[in-house]
């Protein structure tokens, strides 16, 4: 396991507030110092841990500063979603494509978790490379380390269970039972094959080309060069005008290069219990062989049925099954036809939904406005698959009701305020609650039995009551409250 | 007197900024006034970026006649809060009409209006952009984000470290427009402070550096005049830029100097 320790005595030390990992390396050792030289530029801080070289008369020593980072192992412990979960993985694939295009030798690069670090910052994978001449030792296999990191990982919040499990297929074409037999020998690429392949995270396994461009993005200047223009209106006003940045509208087709897709997919079939299955590429096929991307494991249903692709936007559907495929009707036999939203597609006798679902392209990295009626926990939640569902949350874990409004004691504790109207006469001797006018609901607090009630600086006598607002303060019996409302 | 100083960039990645920012200053009886603003747009082609400029525009053209007029008859702040209040939420019902018509628009917003006549400072709020306190020693958070991730761990759900990560950030619980209807906008009235650097932003401006970076760069002794805070800010961005911020990044710092 701490293949690490074998052969490196390391220690953490704490200098002037900052972190270190320290390796000691005996005097054997070879320090490659064109490697080291290589690792100090710049272009490297996004994938390896920046560090130092100390020799000595005994001993040389290389000390990465491992302040403010997470360790990996105990990042995994922490909840997550399955999209970030991927992210790591895919920071991880980044890495090793980076050292094998650098001619960094993966055995020097530390495939451990207790030694890979998350920078919470960056939100992305950091890791240790050893520039030592002699290689062969220090890492695990990645195939090992990337399931050590699926195992860790206990509290993933399934989003699309389907995926999961390709995953995790994809993980067992790498076991040692499946070694003897197989020629499924690990190459840094085929993670990225895998992401490519299925389609996710697609702008995340970028290949190194574009990884190098983004660095020389960086070193671009951006210079700003705004100014306020000062000018007299009004009541001895100085009023510069309203400021808005001077950016070129690109033409609207350039707008699209700018968004990072959504992982989440467009198209997906339902069955008639309402299980959802996201066709995250196309030809998506459908048959009893469990190789298809739909296994039907129904006798009648052959065993490469049906397969639908996409063309230009279109969606058809092409029948290669001896029993048929049906649509909206099971008099209604195909060969090869277009489908559309709203198809009720029959593979011999057993009924599919088909879907296109509108997603917002900007939605993903713009900001989205999440309405009341349309809370994550309310909407539709993809059908979780066996292998999925252990990694549900606890019941427990499932959120309760939302409050209404809250009262922020000075203290920084909050009171939760369920419904109007919010009667506290025998604790706090207030009433809040709303009245609706024509247009707006407005809320009040009325002072039912309360000895000190003042709202923003305005006292408020018993039997009185004041209209409030969002964000407000109330001093309740001398103790500072702030008011708002959860819209 | 007042110092500020803004800075404004689509990122490293968008082609359009849907940011915008606006400061005003004027003066009323011999006493300083500020009003300034920051929203970060909601909606695709150009409706996020219509839909900001459009509440700047809104608020700046209040701030000219409808605060002037109140000032001039002696209202208090809590009748200035009123009126702020029901010009957004005309704007509010002036962008969901466009909304209506299937065009994608809406906009967070915060402003920071410092009325020494009034003695008082009073913010705006919708949405996750935020106003800051800048302290020499702390930092303060004076608005409440309005987001699906501040509020579940207003309700217990996260915690502020699994927060951090959450991939939900740029989902917003309240903003102006978008087809919302019946929401209630924070405002926040407290006493103007001469020892701390007041800085809006846009959420693009606060993800990728930390509250401490923001501290150390923006408190007020490092920060005694005009220069100083234009390269703090500029600064800050460049972090923003080197970290590979892919939003909007907007921010405006403010300083009430003087007696």
């Amino acid at each position: 396991m701490n293949q690490i320790k074998n052969f490196f005595a390391f220690k953490t030390v704490y200098s002037q507030n900052k972190t270190f990992l320290v390796f000691s390396i005996g005097r054997k050792e070879e320090i490659n110092y064109s490697q080291v030289q290589m690792l100090e530029n710049e272009a490297y801080r996004d994938y390896i841990l920046p560090f130092q070289c100390t020799k000595t008369a005994s001993t040389n020593k290389i000390s990465f500063d491992v302040s403010g980072l997470t360790s990996l192992s105990e990042y995994l412990k922490t909840e997550m979603r399955q999209e970030q979960y991927f992210e790591i993985i895919s920071g991880i694939q980044k890495i090793i494509s980076f050292c094998q295009k650098s001619y960094l030798s993966l055995d020097n690069l530390v495939c451990d978790t207790k030694y890979m670090y998350y920078h919470n910052t960056l939100k992305k994978i950091l890791m240790l490379y050893i520039p030592v001449k002699n290689p062969h030792y220090i890492r695990d296999s990645i195939p090992d380390c990337l399931k050590k990191i699926h195992n860790s990982a206990k509290g993933i919040i399934i989003t699309d269970g389907n995926y999961m499990n390709k995953y995790e297929s994809y993980l067992e074409r790498f076991s040692s039972s499946n070694k003897k037999n197989s020629t499924n020998s690990f190459s840094p690429d085929s993670l990225l094959h895998f992401f490519n392949e299925n389609n996710v995270s697609k702008n995340e396994s970028i290949n190194n080309e574009q990884q190098f461009k983004e660095t020389d993005f960086r070193q671009r200047e951006f210079p700003i060069s705004h100014q306020v223009i000062s000018g007299e209106k009004g009541f001895d006003i100085h009023i510069p005008e309203p400021y808005k940045p001077p950016v070129e509208k690109p033409q609207k087709n350039t707008f699209s290069e700018t968004i990072i897709k959504s992982n989440k997919s467009k198209v997906f079939v339902t069955d008639r219990c309402g299980n959802r299955f996201d066709i995250l590429h196309f030809p998506f096929k459908v048959g009893r062989n469990n190789y298809n991307d739909l296994v039907i494991s129904e006798g009648t249903v052959s065993g490469d049925h049906a397969v639908i692709s996409e063309n230009n936007g279109r969606y058809f559907i092409k029948d290669e099954s001896s029993n048929g495929t049906y649509l909206n009707d099971a008099n209604n036999r195909i060969s090869y036809t277009e489908i559309q939203n709203g198809d009720i597609i029959y593979f011999e006798s057993f009924p599919f939904v088909f879907s296109v679902e509108k997603i917002n392209e900007t939605s993903s990295t713009g900001t989205v406005m999440i309405s009341r009626r349309r809370q994550p926990e309310l909407a539709d939640k993809p059908t979780l698959s066996s292998a999925a569902q252990r990694y549900q949350p606890e019941p427990s874990a499932i959120p309760d009701q939302k409050a209404l409004a809250y009262l922020r004691r000075e203290d920084g504790a909050l009171i939760r305020i369920m419904n109007f109207p919010y009667n506290e006469s025998a604790d706090l001797g207030i009433t809040i609650y709303t009245e609706s006018t024509s247009s707006r609901t407005a809320i009040f607090v009325k002072n039912v039995s309360c000895n000190s009630l003042v709202f923003e600086n305005s006292v408020v006598e018993y039997g009185a009551a004041y209209e409030i607002f969002s964000g407000c303060s109330l001093i309740i019996n001398s103790v500072k409250y702030t008011f708002f409302v959860e819209n | 007197m007042f110092i500020y100083s803004y800075v404004s960039t689509e990122g490293t990645v968008k082609k359009v900024n849907q940011d915008a920012l606006m400061i005003k200053n004027a003066r009323f009886k011999g006493k300083e006034i500020l009003f300034a603003a920051v929203c970060d747009g909601i909606g695709g082609l150009y409706g996020g970026e219509d839909a900001s400029s459009c509440v700047i525009k809104t608020v700046s053209d209040w701030f000219e006649t409808v605060y002037a007029d109140l000032l001039k008859k002696g209202k208090g702040i809590l009748d200035v809060r009123a009126s702020l209040d029901e010009r957004l939420h005309m704007v509010n019902d002036a962008i969901n009409i466009e909304c209506a018509k299937g065009r994608e628009m809406g906009t967070t917003f915060t402003s920071m209006l410092i009325d020494t006549s009034n003695d008082a400072m009073l913010a705006a709020h919708a949405g996750d952009t935020r106003l800051y306190k800048i302290y020499d020693d702390s930092i303060e958070i004076v608005t409440s984000d309005h987001s699906v991730v501040a509020e579940e761990v207003r309700r217990g759900l996260l915690s502020e470290e699994s927060a951090r990560f959450d991939k939900r950030q740029n989902q917003i619980t309240n903003c102006i427009g978008a087809g919302e209807t019946g929401r209630m906008y924070d405002f926040i009235i407290q006493k103007p402070e001469k020892n701390c650097v007041y800085m809006l932003c846009s959420d693009g401006f606060r993800k990728m550096i930390s509250g401490e970076e923001i501290q150390k760069t923006l408190s007020p002794a490092s920060n005694p005049d005009q220069e100083t805070l234009n390269k703090s800010l500029s600064y800050l961005l460049d972090l923003n830029m080197e970290r590979r911020e892919n939003d909007n990044i907007t921010a405006l710092a403010v300083i009430l100097k003087g007696e």
